[in-house]
């Protein structure tokens, strides 16, 4: 009888209680009115015609769409997408990780490099846009100054791409140093000590040890630039605004001059949904890898 | 002996001075911006490789910038908008994440997916849809329309329930013997613990909402209106185009957000960890 009287085992009777429900009040009805609601909504205009507010007119069933993928310019678009991702993807992985491996080990001041490598993470795409287009300029640029060419970086259809790119890949390493630095970390001294006694150089350490036990966190930040090379607005906005000739225009800035430029809610609609399909895609083909490729202790 | 230390000093000082070196090529673009925001205007338009200290260093531009332009304006929209946000992510994210782990009750599954798929859904998908509805509530310029969808996040919530989860639920037990009801325990207890958390969360955010610069752009138009991004692209694209004065626009945008990331570096990484790799 004793023991009955301990509270944590008597399954008490639970009145009914309200505060759970009020706690989560404010998170779910945000959630509903500003991410739910205009999910299905967009779905719902992406079926019908609107007018330049956005309001429903009429029942369109699937013309946007068939519109949309019928475009001479989509197969374009779609290019870009997908060449931008890997571009970004790519590049940021390269630079983040070599950053990564020379900051793997501590030492005494070693942070003085660390916030070096990590601190475009803070600089939004406006300004490094408005640096990088100074930078990049074709006449008296500092980048062709340096490298001796006189390429129009962000007029020249051969080159914005990649200079965006390269904007990009600039603003994005930040965030994969740190993730990928917090993998590198996790690797046990002793494992770098014995391989050091064994006579591994630096490569070999790298890609011996280093990679196999952060396989984790690269498998997570090349999927990261992935996906928000997906959403990159700002720089293609801000430095060639979808041109020249139409060489920098990714699904997002598709969406966005569809909507605000040529008020085409509508078939912004289908944008904004072929650029969730996309993500989609990502994360089912991220989830479908993981288990594969990555080898968690 | 003396020469084998040194040559053991030189052996790490010379990758250290390199690595040093490689970081200020990586951030030379925020170093040129800054320096080159003191030159006056006809020196950059010939600027080279050569040149690159300020010959005749000048505060113009930063006075342009602050006196015309008005930046400062822009930047107090801002961190109007900072303060708002972060306040009610705080406590919108504390309180949904305390209901998920300190309560039992009926439909916390439901609830629980319903955030879950929340975070399926990116900002930059539903945009326009959004953009649609503040117009309709005719919310466009103001700092409510602004701020609305952006009051709660499932990052938030994930963050705040990774830390009470660590909390033991004994103690919750034993506080409610003691009289202090579940509610009692959060206001007195988890919330004061859960801090460090707090601090992470809201350096995350205030980055974030710095840097926002799509959604602004949708539902804002009137120059009182605009947040920091803004007035830089505007700064940028207006007729106020002097490459001088854009720099220096450029350096009061960043200097800000440089600031709060250096210092606020060990929480900002504690929150962009947290949750995301497994293993």
């Amino acid at each position: 009888m004793a023991k009955d009287r301990n509270p944590s085992l008597i399954p008490r009777k639970r009145k009914f209680e309200v505060a759970p429900y009020l706690l989560m009040l404010p998170a779910i009805t945000l959630f509903g009115v500003f991410t739910f609601y205009p999910f299905f909504k967009t779905i719902f205009l992406s079926l019908s015609y609107t007018n330049k507010y956005g309001e429903f007119v009429q029942w369109a069933g699937f013309d946007n769409y068939v519109r949309v993928f019928k475009s001479t310019l989509f197969p374009k678009i779609m290019g870009n997408t997908f060449r931008f991702a890997l571009m970004v993807g790519a590049g940021t992985l390269f630079f983040a990780m070599v950053f990564a491996l020379v900051s793997a080990s501590r030492e005494r001041g070693s942070r003085v490099y660390e916030v070096m490598f990590a601190i475009p993470m803070a600089v939004a795409s406006v300004p490094a846009s408005v640096i990088f287009e100074f930078m990049m300029k074709k006449d008296g640029g500092l980048l062709n100054s340096v490298l001796g060419t006189s390429i129009a970086w962000l007029q020249d259809p051969k080159w914005a791409l990649f200079a965006v790119a390269l904007v990009t890949v600039w603003l994005h390493i930040g965030s994969s140093f740190i993730f990928l630095l917090v993998g590198f970390r996790n690797v046990p001294q002793e494992l770098v000590e014995c391989a050091t006694l064994d006579g591994a150089g630096p490569v070999k350490k790298a890609l011996r040890i280093f990679i196999p036990i952060a396989s984790p966190q690269i498998f997570f930040v090349v999927f990261l630039n992935i996906n928000s090379s997906f959403k990159a607005f700002g720089q293609i906005k801000l430095l060639t605004a979808g041109g020249p000739n139409n060489a920098t225009k990714t699904i997002i800035y598709e969406m966005y001059e569809n909507a605000i430029k040529n008020s085409r809610y509508e078939t912004a609609c289908v944008d904004a949904l072929i650029l969730f399909a996309i993500l989609l895609i990502a994360n089912r083909i991220q989830n479908a890898l993981e288990g594969r490729l990555v080898f968690y202790k | 002996m003396n020469s084998m230390r040194l040559k053991k000093r030189l052996s790490t000082l010379v990758p250290y001075i390199i690595k040093v070196l490689v970081g200020v090529l990586f951030t030379s673009p925020i170093l040129i911006c800054f320096l080159y925001s003191f030159k006056p205007n006809g020196e950059l338009l010939v600027s080279t490789l050569s040149t690159f200290l300020p010959k005749a260093p000048t505060l113009e531009n930063f006075w342009y910038v602050v006196a015309k332009v008005r930046m400062q304006k822009y930047l107090t929209n801002t961190f109007i908008q900072c303060f708002s946000i972060i306040v009610c992510q705080l406590v919108f994210c504390s309180m949904a994440a305390y209901a998920i782990v300190f309560y039992r009750f009926k439909g916390k599954k439901f609830l629980w997916i319903l955030i879950l798929m929340s975070v399926m859904i990116p900002g930059d998908v539903i945009v326009i849809s959004n953009y649609i509805q503040i117009q309709r509530w005719h919310l466009t310029n103001t700092h409510i329309g602004m701020a609305l969808p952006y009051l709660v996040g499932g990052m938030g919530i994930f963050l705040m329930r990774q830390f009470y989860l660590t909390i033991p639920k004994e103690l919750a037990e034993a506080a409610e013997i003691d009289g202090c009801s579940r509610l009692g325990f959060m206001w007195r207890f988890a919330v004061p613990l859960s801090i460090p958390s707090m601090a992470s969360l809201a350096i995350y955010e205030f980055i974030a909402i710095y840097n926002r610069y799509f959604w602004p752009l949708l539902v804002v138009d009137k120059d009182r209106m605009r947040t920091i991004q803004l007035g830089m692209a505007y700064l940028e694209g207006g007729e106020n185009g002097k490459v001088a004065y854009i720099l220096a626009g450029a350096s009061f945008c960043v200097i800000p957000a440089v600031i709060v990331f250096i210092f606020g570096q060990k929480f900002l990484v504690k929150g962009m960890t947290a949750g995301a790799v497994k293993g």
